[in-house]
């Protein structure tokens, strides 16, 4: 199983990858921006794509959108990470077709266990 | 004149001689009739009283009309005039009627004369003389009165008023000269306001000084009507010493002066003092025409130092309306026009203030608040009246803009008005779009290194990394758990922030509080589990209430949390609820400590902790009763906190209640 980490923060990237591939136990890819996360999500097709919200550039609702119209990657689930709480903007994030919006900061085994509930059992 | 019923037909059936002579005898009419020779065939009683003082008690038995004629002259006010103007009558045998006779004493008569011709030969003639003294004297006063009345209505000030009416009086009256004076400011001097050289042709002389000396208290005449407001007439000026002016007035010939209180309504305002050469028979009738004028004076001084008073009082009302910080504006109840507006209201709209006197208010307005009719939806109106509400404003230009609004009725003498005191919120609202994205910001900048020393200290504990020693692990259980008091922190003051702008969205429906409850504790149990302590649920099932479940959860998880912080170990903390009419109140039962009564109402307030300690101890952010108490207050409820019997405390709070659905009754 592997993960897409898209996140522009070095620091948050690392945490992510670690929870997920010590705790988790799954394979991860990273990309630092928007652009390069759609490249390696076209050309790797990861099980599941962590994608942060805001970034410079190409950001997460945009990330999303491209990944959906593109019938190579239309079917994997992305889970949203972000800093903002307000309740309305995860209902908006989640109304984009999120599979699940997780928010900043995150306790690592928490994050685990719901990147793992939200995989795709077909696999 | 009257000379029909007197007409002389002889009438042979009637007019027998015995009745015309009482005819003639009861008539109020002084009549006198003489025969072609002047000598008297009939002289009436009327006639008689009428010149009395000259004909004596024997009147009626003279014989000759040249002895009657020549017994009266004197009475006239010009003798040899009257003999002359007599003697042409007679001669001419021409009727005349209504001759004025002015008497020396003042009164004046009128006088008819009729000659009598039988078969065209002259026989006789009547005279009648009717007393018109007080047809005379009325017709003057109202002349005088209304020409004073004229003058006031015209006059601009006091001291144009004061010109006026002694010019009036001067030139109908006859006087000279006059003064008018006015009791000054501290009561101490008669002030000199207006004089008049305005007398009747070729009497009118100029009295040097009178306009420019004050008059203090003392001796003199001018001085006494001031001082007992009485009018003091001087027949004599010069045996009258202390009369004001009275040497200046010898030396013009002036003779007799005469000083008239003018009255207000509490006090004498000042004496008008005229000089002239008027006889002493005139006084009674000037005395009473000048006091009638100097009333009507003293009223327009009255109402001319209120009305003064009153535009004093109104400019200074408009200078306070001018240099209020907030918009003003007066709007007529029943029409909803405006009345009036200060510049700062003006300004706001985009109007000159003049513009917006007499618009219909709902020009400041947008459509959305008007009615079909297009004027301002009345209810909208009644319901701001004595509160402060917030509305949108509309500019000249369309622009539309928030205000702030404080309504009240006032009951004008002209009406009921609605006053406005506007405050434009544009800046305000401004503001809170400013803060709310530095919290946003803040926020989103916290959490993200926040995130990396999260997931950093998690990744640590777990021991994923290798294996830490007791040492290291306790060290990155502290920081661990300090950042996620600090995430805690961040997330209540998000939290707060909405709560107070008004952005915490509520999701409302009707809810069961007991599952609301259960959550509630569940999200407690292992802090509660740690400390042996029980959390007991007592919530009725059927118990309904309108609000937003998770938020009510957030409520009760932190009182929840704040009674298994401060309740001994091993004890129970209990949850019940009541439906008290129309609201539904939730109590939390602890064991703790207690809340000291002067914390009661701090303890709800942001960053206030029962003591100061307690944030420290307990770990607390000291946000969570504010926010409970704000989301509660977003539920149209109350929160507080009461003694507990037995010790301990019980956190309340109210919601608005819901009656039970079916399901839950069953």
């Amino acid at each position: 199983m592997t993960a897409l980490v898209i996140d522009d923060d070095d620091d948050i990237r690392l945490v992510v990858k670690m929870s997920l591939r010590l705790i988790g136990g799954l394979d991860v890819i990273e990309a630092s921006s928007g652009q390069e996360g759609v490249g390696l999500a076209v050309r790797v097709r990861p099980d599941i794509i962590m994608l942060d919200v805001m970034m410079p550039g190409m950001d997460g609702p945009t990330v999303l959108h491209q990944l959906y119209n593109n019938p190579l990657t239309s079917g994997i689930p992305v889970v949203f990470l972000t800093a903002k709480t307000m309740p309305g903007e995860l209902g908006r994030l989640k109304d984009l077709g999120a599979a699940g919006v997780l928010t900043k900061p995150f306790d690592p085994m928490q994050l685990a266990a719901d990147v793992q509930a939200l995989l795709p059992t077909s696999h | 004149m009257a000379t029909s019923g007197l007409s002389w037909e002889p009438d042979p059936r009637a007019a027998t001689e015995e009745r015309s002579r009482r005819l003639i005898e009861n008539l109020a009419d002084a009549l006198l009739l003489e025969d072609e020779r002047r000598r008297i065939l009939i002289a009436n009683q009327s006639f008689a009283d009428m010149f009395s003082p000259r004909l004596g008690a024997r009147a009626l038995d003279v014989v000759d009309g040249l002895e009657i004629t020549e017994r009266i002259r004197d009475l006239f006010a010009d003798p040899a005039e009257m003999a002359a103007r007599t003697e042409a009558i007679v001669a001419g045998r021409v009727p005349v009627t209504a001759e004025p006779l002015p008497l020396a004493d003042g009164r004046v008569l009128e006088r008819d004369y009729i000659p009598v011709f039988v078969e065209q030969l002259y026989c006789g003639h009547v005279w009648r003389y009717t007393d018109v003294t007080a047809r005379v004297r009325d017709r003057r006063r109202l002349a005088v009165v209304s020409a004073v009345s004229e003058a006031l209505m015209s006059s601009e000030h006091e001291a144009d008023a004061h010109r006026r009416v002694l010019d009036s009086l001067c030139s109908t009256l006859g006087w000279p000269c006059a003064t008018a004076y006015v009791v000054s400011d501290d009561g101490l001097t008669l002030e000199p306001v207006a004089s008049t050289s305005k007398g009747t042709a070729g009497t009118a002389c100029h009295l040097p000084g009178t306009e420019m000396v004050d008059l203090v208290h003392g001796q003199g005449s001018a001085r006494q009507a001031w001082r007992t407001g009485e009018t003091q007439w001087v027949a004599s000026i010069e045996q009258h010493a202390s009369c004001e002016f009275g040497r200046e007035a010898m030396e013009l010939g002036l003779t007799t002066a005469m000083f008239v209180p003018v009255r207000g309504s509490h006090s004498v305002l000042g004496v008008l003092a005229f000089y002239g050469r008027l006889s002493q028979a005139q006084e009674s009738d000037l005395v009473t025409l000048s006091e009638t004028v100097a009333s009507q004076l003293g009223q327009f001084i009255d109402r001319s130092r209120a009305e003064t008073q009153v535009r004093t009082s109104e400019s200074r009302t408009r200078l306070v309306m001018e240099h209020m910080l907030e918009g003003l504006i007066l709007v007529r109840e029943g029409t909803c026009r405006i009345t009036e507006v200060n510049s700062v209201t003006a300004k706001l709209f985009g109007y000159e203030a003049i513009e917006m006197v007499g618009m219909p208010v709902s020009a400041l307005v947008p459509d959305s608040y008007l009615g079909p009719d297009g004027g301002l939806v009345p209810r909208m109106v009644t319901r701001a009246i004595g509160t402060t509400t917030e509305w949108l404003g509309k500019r000249r230009n369309g622009y539309v803009f928030p205000v702030e609004l404080q309504l009240n009725l006032v009951d004008a003498p002209d009406g009921r008005l609605l006053a406005g005191f506007i405050r434009d919120l544009t800046d305000r609202d401004a503001v809170d779009v400013v803060k709310k994205q530095l919290v946003s910001t803040v926020s989103h900048e916290l959490r993200t290194p926040l995130t990396s020393i999260r997931g950093s200290l998690g990744l640590l504990a777990t021991g994923v990394l290798g294996e830490l020693t007791p040492e290291a692990t306790r060290i990155v259980n502290i920081a661990e758990r300090n950042v996620i008091r600090l995430v805690a922190l961040i997330n209540d003051i998000l939290d707060l922030e909405r709560a107070g702008s008004g952005g915490m969205t509520m999701a409302m429906s009707n809810t069961l509080l007991k599952p609301v409850i259960d959550r509630a504790i569940e999200s407690v149990g292992s802090t509660a589990q740690a400390q042996q302590i029980s959390v007991l649920n007592h919530v009725a099932a059927e118990v309904c209430v309108l609000g937003d479940a998770s938020r009510l959860v957030q409520v009760v998880v932190n009182l929840l949390s704040n009674a298994v912080k401060f309740s001994p170990g091993g004890a129970e903390v209990e949850v019940s609820a009541d439906v008290t009419g129309p609201v539904v109140r939730v109590e939390v039962l602890d064991r703790g400590p207690g809340v000291a009564r002067e914390y009661r109402d701090v303890i709800f307030e942001p960053f206030r902790q029962a003591e100061a300690t307690d944030s420290r101890q307990k770990g607390g952010t000291g946000l969570g009763l504010a926010i409970c108490r704000a989301i509660v207050q977003q539920h149209e409820g109350h929160m507080g906190v009461d003694d507990r019997e037995g010790g301990g405390s019980v956190f309340w709070f109210t919601v608005p209640a819901r009656p039970a659905p079916q399901e839950a009754t069953a």
